[in-house]
């Protein structure tokens, strides 16, 4: 369980990147983390995993992240955006990693460099981006800890890359994990995900699980008086984000579109995601 | 929370393997550094010796060898203290304030503590490796003086030096050449000042990481070097003056050095623990407020 | 799997498993693969799955036996063939209506072309190779 209450960070004084987010993250999810560029998103990450120090009441696993107690690290993962590229190879860093975590998982190691065919002894520095880049992911997804953070992993990935991605975690989570997965990608893990979080400096937009998503609002043309949130040109027509009517049949959530509903109508979102409409 | 400072071996010795496997080039860089502190120190002893005439020089063999020993004992803390200045800087720089590599370090599982004493040890591998070799070639250097030259051996011993400052101050009551007493006395108190010097540089570079955040490894020379020229500037206007008026003062001078001499050997005694005092509020630092 | 009708992923999946009972890729009082599997090979989130499953056990299509897994029931080819023709009726049937009405054509020329699609279709499978 993952709890944030009233967190505020901010790099430098007078310009906070997070002016006090509230959230609580249940275990047994793949959570989106979306948010426009600069809304601290990966800030986030790395106060949950302890490497920044927040402001307010957080908590991880019931530890709180800022005393970086080794129980609690052992249980945090974060694949960072961008990694230091060290001069090892893959196989080596895995034997100096492996060693802090109780559950670490060599075979899952093993499949991953397998599936996505990373060489396993050849330096790092060596490999192309996207190599190294799944390296790094097959490393950390080898530690199987109950929380893993995930930082736009699917940048420089190749199509079928990414599909092994989505395959890994799918084979990975069960109801003791938490996964976290920022992303501007969000069609590289639409399928993937069961909750999603709308991230803003000021706050949570949005916490919701896709079924929550898809029972109240529906993905369609919008016809005669819909509530219309949000609508874009596509090839067959105007597509639209509306107010799902009680008796209408649920339609697939485009996270895009969702996106751009929650960001330009955000009071209407809070009130129609709000508990007491449960 | 109590945990948290507590110490596990086997974390401890997990840090130090990855911090080991990750970062192999340290021993490259310490045989880089040795041999260029080595081959510096031989030159400036060679052009300290010629340029400022403090020995007298005798045109027999083995001469380099004390003129090497002699002054780089006198040059030792000045120049090791600032290589360690800056070797504490890159060392510390690499791990902690490269955003990418100390998220890493960081995340991984271990106390503060903990990871604090893997910093250590890897600043002490480096700085230990040189200072091994100093006082190998150091004590050879004694031993060859003092069985071919043993009237230099005195001034192999760093703490006479001070005496030698005394012995210097006596001559000027008789009125002899004040100038040259005066400079002599300066460089030698100055020589003592020099750990001083150097860790306080090391505390003025520290506050202004705290103070300005910055990345580059360039930049954090640069403020460790402007830092130190800043420092010795001062203590070189404070040494000539308290000098100047001991030679206006004869009276004052066997209690002032007394005092001064007591206040500098306190504070090279200390100098180990305000090291490690400096690295701590350093680390402390960058561990919670980490730049971007 | 690619994921692109309008419908929520939960209910393409179960679709997706319904399909493969009426091809007879999937036999009755079979156990259907564990919901880790299906996620893995779908590249969609377990629960996605799971709730998959849940509509076909509230369907009786699918029952689970504790502590063994999911298992197609005895009736399972039946009432998906029966769900899936009222499905035709109420949903597809009148989508396509609306076309013919629209482009006034007659229910017997689109009698003739189906039939014709039909038999092309069940040449090509079963004479695959050619």
């Amino acid at each position: 369980m993952i709890e944030l209450n009233d967190l505020r960070y901010g790099y430098y004084r007078h310009q906070p990147v997070l002016r006090g987010i509230s959230l609580s993250l249940p275990e047994g999810h793949i959570y989106g983390l979306l948010g426009k560029n600069g809304v601290g998103k990966s800030t986030l990450l790395k106060i949950l995993c302890g490497s920044l120090i927040g402001e307010g009441e957080y908590t991880v696993a019931g530890y709180n992240p800022r005393r970086q107690h080794p129980a609690m690290l052992e249980k945090i993962r974060l694949v960072p955006e961008a990694e230091a590229i060290l001069p090892v190879a893959v196989e080596d860093l895995a034997r100096v990693t492996a060693p802090f975590y109780p559950t670490w998982n060599q075979s899952i190691f093993e499949s991953a460099l397998n599936e996505f065919q990373v060489p396993r002894n050849k330096q790092l520095t060596t490999l192309s981006l996207g190599q190294q880049k799944k390296a790094l992911i097959s490393l950390s997804l080898a530690c199987n800890t109950p929380y893993l953070l995930m930082d736009e992993p699917t940048n420089g990935l190749d199509i079928p890359s990414k599909s092994i991605f989505r395959r890994l975690v799918a084979g990975l989570c069960d109801e003791g994990k938490t996964v976290i997965i920022s992303t501007h990608q969000v069609d590289d893990i639409d399928s993937l995900i069961d909750r999603i979080v709308i991230l803003e400096n000021e706050g949570v937009l949005l916490n919701a699980s896709i079924d929550e998503v898809s029972g109240r609002l529906a993905f369609r043309h919008a016809g005669e008086g819909d509530e219309v949130l949000y609508t874009e040109g596509s090839p067959v027509g105007p597509w639209s984000v509306v107010v799902r009517r009680p008796d209408e049949p649920e339609t697939s959530v485009n996270m895009k579109m969702l996106f751009n509903a929650v960001i330009s109508h955000k009071d209407r979102i809070r009130t129609l995601f709000s508990p007491l409409e449960d | 929370m109590k945990q948290n400072t507590s110490l596990q071996w086997s974390r401890i010795r997990n840090l130090l393997c990855y911090d080991w496997a990750v970062d192999k080039g340290k021993i490259k860089f310490t045989l880089a550094i040795v041999v260029g502190l080595y081959a510096a120190l031989f030159i400036m002893a060679y052009w300290n010796q010629t340029s400022m005439g403090l020995l007298p020089m005798t045109p027999q063999s083995g001469e380099a060898l004390v003129t090497f020993a002699n002054v780089s004992v006198m040059n030792y803390f000045e120049y090791a203290t600032m290589i360690v200045g800056i070797l504490t800087t890159v060392i510390l720089h690499r791990k902690f304030t490269n955003p990418q590599t100390s998220l890493q370090y960081l995340a991984l599982p271990g106390s503060r503590i903990e990871k604090y004493i893997v910093m250590l040890a890897d600043f002490a591998f480096v700085v230990i490796g040189m200072q091994v070799l100093y006082l190998v070639v150091y004590a050879v250097s004694m031993l060859i003086c003092q069985l071919t030259y043993p009237e230099f051996s005195w001034w192999m011993n760093p703490w006479n030096s001070l005496n030698m400052a005394k012995k210097l101050m006596s001559v000027t009551e008789s009125g002899e050449n004040q100038f040259d007493v005066i400079h002599t006395s300066v460089m030698r108190l100055f020589i003592w000042m020099t750990p001083v010097i150097s860790f306080g540089t090391f505390g003025l570079w520290c506050v202004v990481n705290m103070l300005f955040k910055h990345n580059g490894i360039l930049k954090s020379i640069g403020v460790f070097l402007l830092a130190y020229v800043f420092l010795v500037i001062v203590s070189m206007i404070v040494m000539v003056g308290v000098v100047a008026s001991f030679a206006e003062h004869p009276e004052l001078h066997a209690p002032a050095l007394h005092v001064l001499a007591t206040v500098i050997k306190v504070i090279l005694w200390l100098q180990i623990p305000l090291a490690l005092l400096f690295q701590w509020i350093f680390y402390r630092q960058i561990a919670n407020r980490q730049a971007k | 799997m690619e994921f692109q009708n309008n419908n929520p992923i939960f209910l393409q999946i179960v679709d997706w498993i319904c399909d493969k009972v009426l091809k007879g890729e999937l036999q009755i009082g079979q156990q259907l693969p564990s919901v880790r599997d299906l996620a893995v090979q779908l590249e969609v989130n377990p629960n996605t799955v799971q709730r998959s499953i849940e509509r076909l056990i509230a369907q009786d299509i699918v029952v689970t036996q504790r502590g063994k897994g999911n298992y197609l029931t005895a009736d399972a080819f039946s009432r998906i063939e029966d769900f899936r023709r009222q499905r035709l009726l109420d949903e597809a049937l009148p989508k396509l209506a609306d076309e013919m009405m629209l482009l006034g054509v007659k229910p017997a020329d689109v009698a003739d072309a189906l039939g014709n699609i039909i038999s092309r279709r069940q040449q090509a499978i079963t004479a695959p190779a050619q």
